[in-house]
Protein backbone atom coordinates (compact mmCIF):
# COMPACT_ATOMS: atom_id res chain seq x y z
CA UNK A 1 0.00 0.00 0.00
CA UNK A 2 1.11 3.45 -0.71
CA UNK A 3 -1.10 4.95 1.39
CA UNK A 4 -1.94 4.31 5.09
CA UNK A 5 -5.59 2.99 5.98
CA UNK A 6 -6.51 5.94 7.76
CA UNK A 7 -5.53 8.52 4.76
CA UNK A 8 -8.14 6.48 3.02
CA UNK A 9 -10.88 6.44 5.49
CA UNK A 10 -10.58 9.75 5.66
CA UNK A 11 -10.72 10.58 2.05
CA UNK A 12 -13.62 8.24 1.93
CA UNK A 13 -15.58 10.60 4.60
CA UNK A 14 -15.08 13.46 1.87
CA UNK A 15 -11.68 15.25 3.41
CA UNK A 16 -10.45 16.67 -0.02
CA UNK A 17 -6.75 17.30 1.14
CA UNK A 18 -6.59 13.70 1.67
CA UNK A 19 -8.46 12.96 -1.31
CA UNK A 20 -5.49 14.83 -3.28
CA UNK A 21 -2.93 12.95 -1.15
CA UNK A 22 -4.33 9.59 -2.58
CA UNK A 23 -4.30 10.78 -5.88
CA UNK A 24 -0.71 12.18 -5.67
CA UNK A 25 0.68 8.72 -3.91
CA UNK A 26 -1.40 6.44 -6.89
CA UNK A 27 -0.81 9.08 -10.02
CA UNK A 28 2.52 7.77 -11.40
CA UNK A 29 1.37 4.22 -10.85
CA UNK A 30 -2.25 4.36 -12.33
CA UNK A 31 -0.75 6.38 -15.35
CA UNK A 32 1.66 3.84 -16.27
CA UNK A 33 -0.58 1.25 -16.13
CA UNK A 34 -3.37 3.05 -18.39
CA UNK A 35 -0.46 3.71 -20.66
CA UNK A 36 0.25 0.25 -20.79
CA UNK A 37 -3.22 -0.50 -21.16
CA UNK A 38 -4.20 1.58 -23.95
CA UNK A 39 -0.60 2.39 -25.71
CA UNK A 40 -1.71 6.08 -26.58
CA UNK A 41 0.66 8.45 -25.22
CA UNK A 42 -1.16 11.36 -25.59
CA UNK A 43 -4.80 10.19 -23.73
CA UNK A 44 -3.34 7.97 -20.88
CA UNK A 45 -3.80 11.48 -18.65
CA UNK A 46 -7.71 11.85 -19.79
CA UNK A 47 -7.97 8.51 -18.73
CA UNK A 48 -6.09 8.66 -15.70
CA UNK A 49 -8.09 11.48 -14.31
CA UNK A 50 -10.97 9.25 -15.26
CA UNK A 51 -10.28 7.01 -12.90
CA UNK A 52 -9.67 9.29 -9.92
CA UNK A 53 -12.88 11.10 -11.31
CA UNK A 54 -14.75 7.48 -10.55
CA UNK A 55 -12.66 6.77 -7.64
CA UNK A 56 -14.00 10.44 -6.00
CA UNK A 57 -17.51 9.39 -6.37
CA UNK A 58 -17.30 5.75 -5.72
CA UNK A 59 -14.93 5.99 -2.77
CA UNK A 60 -18.17 5.35 -0.12
CA UNK A 61 -18.82 2.13 -2.10
CA UNK A 62 -15.42 0.75 -0.72
CA UNK A 63 -16.54 -1.55 2.49
CA UNK A 64 -12.35 -1.75 3.68
CA UNK A 65 -9.62 0.45 2.73
CA UNK A 66 -7.61 -3.29 2.69
CA UNK A 67 -8.96 -3.88 -0.94
CA UNK A 68 -8.26 -0.09 -1.76
CA UNK A 69 -5.53 -1.29 -4.55
CA UNK A 70 -7.52 -3.55 -6.28
CA UNK A 71 -10.33 -1.60 -6.63
CA UNK A 72 -8.94 0.93 -8.23
CA UNK A 73 -6.84 -1.54 -10.49
CA UNK A 74 -10.58 -2.61 -11.42
CA UNK A 75 -11.70 0.82 -12.15
CA UNK A 76 -8.46 1.80 -13.96
CA UNK A 77 -9.46 -1.63 -16.31
CA UNK A 78 -12.61 -0.40 -16.58
CA UNK A 79 -11.60 2.86 -17.20
CA UNK A 80 -9.29 1.63 -19.87
CA UNK A 81 -11.24 -0.84 -21.49
CA UNK A 82 -14.09 1.68 -21.93
CA UNK A 83 -11.51 3.94 -24.21
CA UNK A 84 -10.38 1.08 -26.43
CA UNK A 85 -13.47 0.30 -26.96
CA UNK A 86 -14.67 4.06 -28.20
CA UNK A 87 -11.37 4.44 -29.69
CA UNK A 88 -11.93 1.41 -31.90
CA UNK A 89 -14.92 2.57 -32.46
CA UNK A 90 -13.64 6.02 -33.50
CA UNK A 91 -10.76 4.48 -35.28
CA UNK A 92 -13.00 2.70 -38.11
CA UNK A 93 -15.24 5.65 -38.78
CA UNK A 94 -12.12 7.60 -39.18
CA UNK A 95 -10.34 5.13 -41.15
CA UNK A 96 -13.44 4.60 -43.48
CA UNK A 97 -13.27 8.26 -43.96
CA UNK A 98 -9.50 8.10 -45.41
CA UNK A 99 -8.39 6.58 -48.63
CA UNK A 100 -5.29 4.09 -48.10
CA UNK A 101 -3.07 7.00 -49.85
CA UNK A 102 -3.83 9.44 -47.13
CA UNK A 103 -3.07 6.83 -44.40
CA UNK A 104 0.43 6.52 -46.07
CA UNK A 105 0.86 10.11 -46.22
CA UNK A 106 -0.28 10.95 -42.28
CA UNK A 107 1.99 8.31 -41.31
CA UNK A 108 4.81 9.66 -43.11
CA UNK A 109 4.66 12.69 -41.48
CA UNK A 110 3.97 12.01 -38.37
CA UNK A 111 6.65 9.34 -38.52
CA UNK A 112 9.25 12.41 -39.34
CA UNK A 113 8.79 13.95 -36.77
CA UNK A 114 9.57 12.21 -34.52
CA UNK A 115 13.51 11.55 -32.65
CA UNK A 116 14.72 7.85 -33.49
CA UNK A 117 14.30 6.72 -29.59
CA UNK A 118 10.81 7.83 -30.13
CA UNK A 119 10.21 5.98 -33.09
CA UNK A 120 12.02 3.34 -31.74
CA UNK A 121 9.38 2.87 -29.01
CA UNK A 122 6.31 4.04 -31.59
CA UNK A 123 7.16 0.82 -33.70
CA UNK A 124 7.26 -1.40 -30.47
CA UNK A 125 3.80 0.54 -29.65
CA UNK A 126 2.33 -0.36 -32.69
CA UNK A 127 3.65 -3.80 -33.20
CA UNK A 128 2.21 -4.76 -30.10
CA UNK A 129 -0.83 -2.87 -30.55
CA UNK A 130 -1.46 -4.69 -33.83
CA UNK A 131 -0.60 -8.06 -32.41
CA UNK A 132 -3.15 -7.39 -29.64
CA UNK A 133 -5.58 -5.99 -31.95
CA UNK A 134 -5.92 -10.18 -32.52
CA UNK A 135 -7.99 -10.52 -29.59
CA UNK A 136 -11.03 -8.52 -28.08
CA UNK A 137 -10.10 -5.89 -25.39
CA UNK A 138 -11.13 -7.88 -22.11
CA UNK A 139 -8.36 -10.31 -23.54
CA UNK A 140 -5.97 -7.33 -24.30
CA UNK A 141 -6.30 -5.78 -21.10
CA UNK A 142 -6.16 -9.63 -18.95
CA UNK A 143 -3.22 -9.79 -21.24
CA UNK A 144 -1.81 -7.37 -20.28
CA UNK A 145 -1.96 -6.97 -16.95
CA UNK A 146 -0.34 -9.96 -16.96
CA UNK A 147 2.72 -10.35 -19.70
CA UNK A 148 3.38 -6.20 -19.03
CA UNK A 149 2.16 -5.22 -15.67
CA UNK A 150 3.39 -8.42 -13.96
CA UNK A 151 0.65 -9.39 -11.91
CA UNK A 152 0.54 -12.63 -10.30
CA UNK A 153 -2.53 -14.82 -11.08
CA UNK A 154 -3.75 -14.12 -7.28
CA UNK A 155 -4.13 -10.42 -7.31
CA UNK A 156 -5.80 -11.12 -10.99
CA UNK A 157 -8.66 -13.00 -9.52
CA UNK A 158 -9.08 -10.12 -6.78
CA UNK A 159 -9.11 -7.96 -9.35
CA UNK A 160 -11.14 -9.50 -12.01
CA UNK A 161 -13.41 -11.49 -9.29
CA UNK A 162 -12.82 -14.86 -11.14
CA UNK A 163 -11.36 -18.13 -10.08
CA UNK A 164 -7.52 -18.83 -11.28
CA UNK A 165 -8.56 -21.52 -12.91
CA UNK A 166 -10.78 -19.71 -15.38
CA UNK A 167 -8.09 -16.58 -15.70
CA UNK A 168 -5.22 -19.15 -16.60
CA UNK A 169 -7.28 -20.32 -19.24
CA UNK A 170 -8.65 -17.29 -20.75
CA UNK A 171 -4.88 -16.35 -20.81
CA UNK A 172 -4.28 -19.12 -22.62
CA UNK A 173 -6.10 -18.76 -25.26
CA UNK A 174 -5.82 -14.94 -25.68
CA UNK A 175 -1.82 -15.47 -26.00
CA UNK A 176 -2.38 -18.36 -28.41
CA UNK A 177 -4.55 -16.31 -30.42
CA UNK A 178 -1.58 -13.59 -30.58
CA UNK A 179 1.63 -15.87 -31.05
CA UNK A 180 -0.73 -17.06 -34.20
CA UNK A 181 -1.05 -13.61 -35.25
CA UNK A 182 2.45 -12.82 -34.67
CA UNK A 183 3.26 -16.07 -36.48
CA UNK A 184 1.64 -14.49 -39.38
CA UNK A 185 2.40 -10.94 -39.27
CA UNK A 186 6.61 -12.97 -39.55
CA UNK A 187 5.09 -15.03 -42.71
CA UNK A 188 3.97 -11.80 -44.23
CA UNK A 189 7.33 -9.80 -43.37
CA UNK A 190 9.46 -12.95 -44.84
CA UNK A 191 6.84 -13.15 -48.34
CA UNK A 192 7.36 -9.47 -48.57
CA UNK A 193 11.43 -9.34 -48.19
CA UNK A 194 11.37 -12.31 -50.66
CA UNK A 195 8.99 -10.28 -53.05
CA UNK A 196 11.53 -7.53 -52.80
CA UNK A 197 14.22 -9.18 -53.60
CA UNK A 198 12.79 -11.17 -56.39
CA UNK A 199 11.92 -7.11 -58.47
CA UNK A 200 15.91 -6.63 -57.72
CA UNK A 201 16.82 -9.29 -59.16
CA UNK B 1 7.38 -15.90 -14.90
CA UNK B 2 4.49 -17.24 -17.59
CA UNK B 3 1.45 -18.98 -15.05
CA UNK B 4 -0.60 -18.43 -17.96
CA UNK B 5 1.62 -20.87 -20.44
CA UNK B 6 1.01 -23.16 -17.76
CA UNK B 7 -1.01 -25.63 -20.07
CA UNK B 8 2.23 -26.07 -22.33
CA UNK B 9 5.56 -26.76 -21.03
CA UNK B 10 7.29 -26.65 -24.69
CA UNK B 11 7.92 -22.98 -25.35
CA UNK B 12 8.54 -22.15 -29.02
CA UNK B 13 10.75 -19.61 -30.00
CA UNK B 14 7.58 -17.76 -30.89
CA UNK B 15 6.98 -17.54 -27.47
CA UNK B 16 10.46 -16.16 -26.44
CA UNK B 17 9.77 -13.61 -29.05
CA UNK B 18 6.44 -12.92 -27.77
CA UNK B 19 8.05 -12.30 -24.19
CA UNK B 20 11.11 -9.94 -25.60
CA UNK B 21 8.20 -8.53 -27.51
CA UNK B 22 6.15 -7.56 -24.21
CA UNK B 23 9.13 -6.53 -22.50
CA UNK B 24 10.19 -3.94 -24.68
CA UNK B 25 6.49 -2.78 -24.70
CA UNK B 26 6.79 -2.04 -21.25
CA UNK B 27 9.71 0.08 -21.15
CA UNK B 28 7.96 1.91 -24.51
CA UNK B 29 4.85 2.90 -22.60
CA UNK B 30 6.64 4.47 -19.58
CA UNK B 31 4.37 7.61 -19.58
CA UNK B 32 5.78 10.94 -19.78
CA UNK B 33 6.54 13.43 -17.14
CA UNK B 34 3.16 13.82 -15.98
CA UNK B 35 1.58 17.49 -16.85
CA UNK B 36 1.14 20.19 -13.96
CA UNK B 37 -2.14 20.71 -14.83
CA UNK B 38 -3.13 17.07 -14.06
CA UNK B 39 -4.39 17.98 -10.75
CA UNK B 40 -6.12 21.40 -11.20
CA UNK B 41 -8.24 20.03 -14.23
CA UNK B 42 -9.08 16.54 -12.22
CA UNK B 43 -10.58 19.36 -9.68
CA UNK B 44 -12.40 21.15 -12.54
CA UNK B 45 -13.69 17.84 -13.83
CA UNK B 46 -14.86 16.79 -10.33
CA UNK B 47 -16.30 19.86 -9.38
CA UNK B 48 -18.40 19.94 -12.99
CA UNK B 49 -19.73 16.95 -12.36
CA UNK B 50 -21.00 17.66 -8.78
CA UNK B 51 -22.71 21.21 -10.06
CA UNK B 52 -24.28 19.08 -12.63
CA UNK B 53 -25.42 15.98 -10.16
CA UNK B 54 -26.41 18.90 -7.62
CA UNK B 55 -28.87 20.26 -10.91
CA UNK B 56 -30.19 16.89 -11.22
CA UNK B 57 -30.90 16.69 -7.66
CA UNK B 58 -32.78 19.98 -8.06
CA UNK B 59 -35.04 19.22 -10.88
CA UNK B 60 -35.78 15.90 -9.60
CA UNK B 61 -36.71 17.34 -6.27
CA UNK B 62 -38.94 19.63 -7.76
CA UNK B 63 -40.63 17.50 -9.88
CA UNK B 64 -41.34 14.79 -6.53
CA UNK B 65 -42.62 18.19 -4.71
CA UNK B 66 -44.73 19.06 -7.50
CA UNK B 67 -45.84 15.11 -7.86
CA UNK B 68 -46.45 15.09 -4.12
CA UNK B 69 -48.33 18.46 -4.17
CA UNK B 70 -50.57 17.14 -7.22
CA UNK B 71 -51.68 13.98 -5.63
CA UNK B 72 -52.59 15.66 -2.70
CA UNK B 73 -54.78 17.70 -4.87
CA UNK B 74 -56.37 14.81 -6.24
CA UNK B 75 -56.91 13.50 -3.10
CA UNK B 76 -58.85 16.63 -1.50
CA UNK B 77 -61.26 16.89 -4.44
CA UNK B 78 -61.53 13.01 -5.04
CA UNK B 79 -62.70 13.08 -1.17
CA UNK B 80 -65.13 15.74 -0.93
CA UNK B 81 -68.55 15.21 -0.43
CA UNK B 82 -70.83 15.71 -3.74
CA UNK B 83 -73.41 18.57 -3.39
CA UNK B 84 -75.11 18.82 -6.46
CA UNK B 85 -77.36 15.67 -6.20
CA UNK B 86 -78.09 15.13 -2.98
CA UNK B 87 -81.61 13.16 -3.81
CA UNK B 88 -79.66 10.54 -6.24
CA UNK B 89 -77.11 9.89 -3.45
CA UNK B 90 -79.53 9.76 -0.85
CA UNK B 91 -81.92 7.75 -2.20
CA UNK B 92 -82.69 3.97 -2.16
CA UNK B 93 -82.78 1.61 -4.74
CA UNK B 94 -86.83 1.18 -4.44
CA UNK B 95 -86.90 4.73 -4.18
CA UNK B 96 -84.79 5.44 -7.19
CA UNK B 97 -87.23 2.81 -8.79
CA UNK B 98 -90.21 4.19 -7.81
CA UNK B 99 -89.57 8.04 -9.12
CA UNK B 100 -88.02 6.53 -12.73
CA UNK B 101 -91.94 4.79 -13.13
CA UNK B 102 -93.32 8.12 -12.19
CA UNK B 103 -91.54 10.16 -14.77
CA UNK B 104 -92.62 7.22 -17.12
CA UNK B 105 -96.07 7.53 -16.73
CA UNK B 106 -95.73 11.25 -16.76
CA UNK B 107 -93.84 10.82 -19.95
CA UNK B 108 -96.34 8.96 -21.57
CA UNK B 109 -99.40 11.11 -20.52
CA UNK B 110 -97.65 13.86 -23.00
CA UNK B 111 -96.83 11.51 -25.64
CA UNK B 112 -100.97 10.81 -25.83
CA UNK B 113 -101.08 14.39 -26.22
CA UNK B 114 -99.10 15.06 -28.28
CA UNK B 115 -100.51 12.28 -30.86
CA UNK B 116 -104.00 13.56 -30.41
CA UNK B 117 -102.52 16.64 -31.70
CA UNK B 118 -100.92 15.38 -34.26
CA UNK B 119 -104.46 13.31 -35.54
CA UNK B 120 -105.81 16.97 -35.82
CA UNK B 121 -103.06 18.43 -37.67
CA UNK B 122 -103.96 20.73 -41.01
CA UNK B 123 -102.37 18.10 -43.19
CA UNK B 124 -104.47 14.75 -41.48
CA UNK B 125 -107.70 17.26 -42.22
CA UNK B 126 -107.20 17.50 -46.01
CA UNK B 127 -106.21 13.69 -46.05
CA UNK B 128 -109.94 12.97 -45.03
Amino acid sequence: MLVDFDLIKRAQNGDAPAFNEVVLAYRKRILGTIARLIARPDDVEDVGQEVFLRLYFSLDQLRSPEVFEPWLYRLTVNAAYDYLRKQRRRQESRMADLSEQQVMIADAVAGSKLEHEDRRRQEVRETVDALLGAVSEEDRILLTLKEVEGLSLKELEVIYKVKENALKVRLFRARQRVLKSLGESAKGAVSRDAGKAGGLE
Amino acid sequence: MNESMEPTPFRSPEDERLDGLFLAYRAACEPRQVSANFMPELWQKIERVQTARFSFQRIAKGFVTAAAALSLALAVVGFQPSHQNPAFTSASYIEALAAHTEALAAHSDSNEYVDFLHLDSPDDVEEI
